[in-house]
């Protein structure tokens, strides 16, 4: 059975004369111990979707609309904030965007995780510290009794992204959601922390969406993938399917926008004109007024997620044309 | 004849962050972030300046465009010393070298119109009668992709391609002969970034730009430039044909670099940490070479000495003692 099965979740953020839909239709299901890559690029919807699983939506006027999330069997879309308040870091943890704002400027890194600790586990203060410098070892710090009286701003931003990950695990997680973890970091400082990730993935069984906009990340680190496009997922597939033979042609487009391989001088396939913006979207398809493949269909019938083998889901009305 | 630009031997201190670091520069002792570093360029080159966050790659950026004073050594900017520079000729240098900023969008002034915007450079040098401008601003608009209408319109009121296609349009404004890209395609969206790698590729063919293009992440400069040069603390570690690096990385660290650079191939290795760590703090570089407490080859030879300039096959050049005198390449 599957750890977290979201479908048709939507999400508004209601304004005094209008509301607009972030996410719409969008669902996907991850397997224990998975790591699932949640790709799109700046305002797809990717990181308003993982917030509205544990319902932490930005600013006060977000609202799921409608939709199940369904966690180890419970669709906790409903739940009153309550009931809601096992599952929100404990169960499922977050690592938000921007590593350095996440913590307390003026509290000690290892007084942050203890405090995590204490609070979930009701534990008292020498237990939980002697948890959180357990954490700050298993992250890989060297000298955790020392690091975990540092201040934030002591860390390089690789060692902050470390603790920021010992933080979200320290309540043991099914499900750990992080958004963009290595945006902004070094590559090689990147190939750190998603090594560490992966590591403690394979030690402690969690489960992982890993919201990014480098498929290249995708091809290092997930098991499968969901594609973003303007609020709505257009793709999901096992990383090596989605990789060889794309089924949408907006994954086409991004597997070929950087590619690897390229003749000296041939520019580069990009994607004419940008993302619609939310608040204006086009009839039909999203996609379909930068999409190569549009006919007539596109312009009108609304393009569902859809089955179309068993591992994979397309919203791409043409899909076979892809798949030959 | 000197090379079109030339650096040598340049030695560039950090920004003093405090009234100790003053005194240190002017002393000639503080922390070097360039540190001896030498590259020439001819003319229509393409030059990829590779490295990770403190390697110096900014304060070099600011060196070449003269932001920031010299510690040691030089730079020749078409024969003449950048150190010389004053007056009119310091102006005339200004024309002839621009750069796109590392956050292009942050840089554009708010208050100003896509018109104002471009037509700033040209009135705070001279050049050209109003209505002269006003013709040279629409070519430029032509030229970047910018459609007319939006000539009376606010950055604001620009998507985030529009705002990079306007820095380029107003760094060309000055018709450059040297164009730095400064990281600045960092935070853009994939589909946009190759509108803008294309774009960029068009224009330096059409104007015959020299291009120093600066990037954290080695995968877009390839569509780019002919050559790299890959930057570690201050130093170049390996110069050479672009594709020569990105497929068969000579020194050590450029062989992790991209070993460590996502690869978007369906069956992509998992990540390797190929470098713990991260780099020594400025203030205290290693002896010898910089980059021997990382590298896993280390000798007993690195911890000693400066590296030696090495060209194990002839086609790049490496500054590592792992590779003897006159030997082929080991692999």
């Amino acid at each position: 059975m599957a750890l977290l099965s979201v479908s048709h979740l939507a999400v508004d953020f209601h304004f005094p004369r209008y509301r607009i839909r972030a996410v719409d239709d969008v669902s996907f299901t991850i397997e224990p111990g998975e790591v699932l890559g949640l790709v799109g690029e700046s305002g797809a919807g990717k990181t308003v979707a993982c917030r509205a699983l544990i319902r932490l939506l930005p600013g006060r006027n977000g609202r799921i609309a409608s939709g199940r999330v369904d966690f180890a069997g419970r669709d906790i879309a409903r739940l009153p904030e309550e009931d809601l308040r096992p599952y929100r870091g404990r169960q499922i943890a977050f690592m938000f965007q921007d590593s350095a704002a996440q913590f307390d400027p003026v509290m000690s890194v290892g007084a942050q995780i203890a405090e995590t600790i204490a609070f979930h586990d009701n534990l008292d203060h020498a237990e939980a510290r002697g948890r959180a410098i357990e954490w700050l070892r298993q992250v890989g710090l060297a000298d955790p009794q020392h690091q975990y009286d540092w201040f934030p701003h002591q860390f390089s931003g690789g060692l902050r992204q470390r603790v920021l990950i010992a933080t979200a695990l320290a309540a043991s997680p099914k499900l750990l959601i992080a958004d963009e973890p290595t945006t902004g970091l070094d590559v090689t400082v990147q190939a750190q922390i998603l090594r560490l990730l992966l590591d403690l993935r394979d030690k402690l069984g969690f489960a992982i969406i890993l919201v990014t906009p480098d498929l290249g990340v995708v091809a290092e680190v997930c098991d499968a993938a969901a594609i973003m496009y303007a609020g709505r997922i257009v793709e999901q597939a096992p990383k090596s399917e989605l990789l060889s033979r794309p089924l949408h042609p907006y994954s086409e487009a991004l597997m070929r926008a950087l590619p690897d391989k390229l003749a000296p001088g041939a520019p580069l396939l990009s994607i004419a004109g940008q993302a619609p913006s939310l608040a204006a979207l086009p009839r039909g398809c999203r996609f379909h007024p930068r999409c190569p493949y549009v006919e007539e269909a596109c312009r009108f019938g609304d393009a569902q997620l859809a089955q179309v083998s068993p591992w994979r889901t397309s919203a791409c009305l043409r899909w076979q044309i892809l798949a030959q | 004849m000197s090379a079109f630009l030339e650096i040598s031997d340049l030695s560039v201190a950090f920004r003093p962050r405090n009234l100790a670091g003053w005194l240190q520069r002017r002393a000639g002792s503080g922390a070097r972030a360039v540190n001896g570093l030498s590259l020439s360029l001819e003319r229509g080159d393409t030059l990829a300046l590779i490295g990770e966050r403190g390697c110096g790659k900014n304060r070099l950026v600011r060196a070449m465009l003269r932001l920031t004073g010299i510690a040691a050594g030089d730079i020749h900017f078409d024969g003449q010393s950048l150190k010389t520079l004053r007056g009119p000729a310091l102006a005339q240098f200004r024309r002839r070298v621009q750069m796109l900023s590392p956050d292009p969008i942050a840089s554009l002034n708010p208050r100003l119109s896509v018109a104002e915007t471009l037509a700033e450079p040209l009135q705070v040098h001279g050049l050209g009668a109003k209505r002269d401008i006003a013709r040279r601003v629409e070519a430029l608009m032509a030229e970047v992709g910018l459609p007319a209408d939006l000539l009376r319109r606010r950055p604001a009121a620009l998507t985030a391609g529009e705002c990079h296609r306007l820095a380029i349009a107003r760094a060309l404004a000055l018709e450059p002969e040297l164009l730095i890209v400064n990281d600045s395609l960092a935070g853009l969206d994939l589909s946009i970034q190759a509108q803008i790698i294309n774009l960029l590729s068009e224009i330096r063919h059409a104007r015959n730009l020299t291009l120093v293009y600066v990037a954290h992440d080695p995968r877009d400069a390839r569509y780019l430039c002919r050559s790299a040069a890959i930057m570690y603390l201050g130093r170049i570690v390996e110069q050479g044909p672009i594709e020569e690096i990105m497929t068969r990385p000579r020194h050590p660290y450029s062989q992790a670099l991209l070993a460590a650079t996502p690869k978007m191939r369906f069956d992509a290795p998992p990540p390797t940490a190929s470098l713990a760590g991260d780099p020594p703090r400025d203030a205290d570089l290693p002896p010898g070479c910089a980059f021997h407490p990382r590298c896993p080859k280390v000798k007993a030879v690195c911890r000693a000495g400066l590296p030696p300039v090495r060209r194990p096959d002839g086609t790049v050049t490496v500054w590592c003692h792992l590779y003897p005198e006159g030997a082929a390449a080991r692999q």
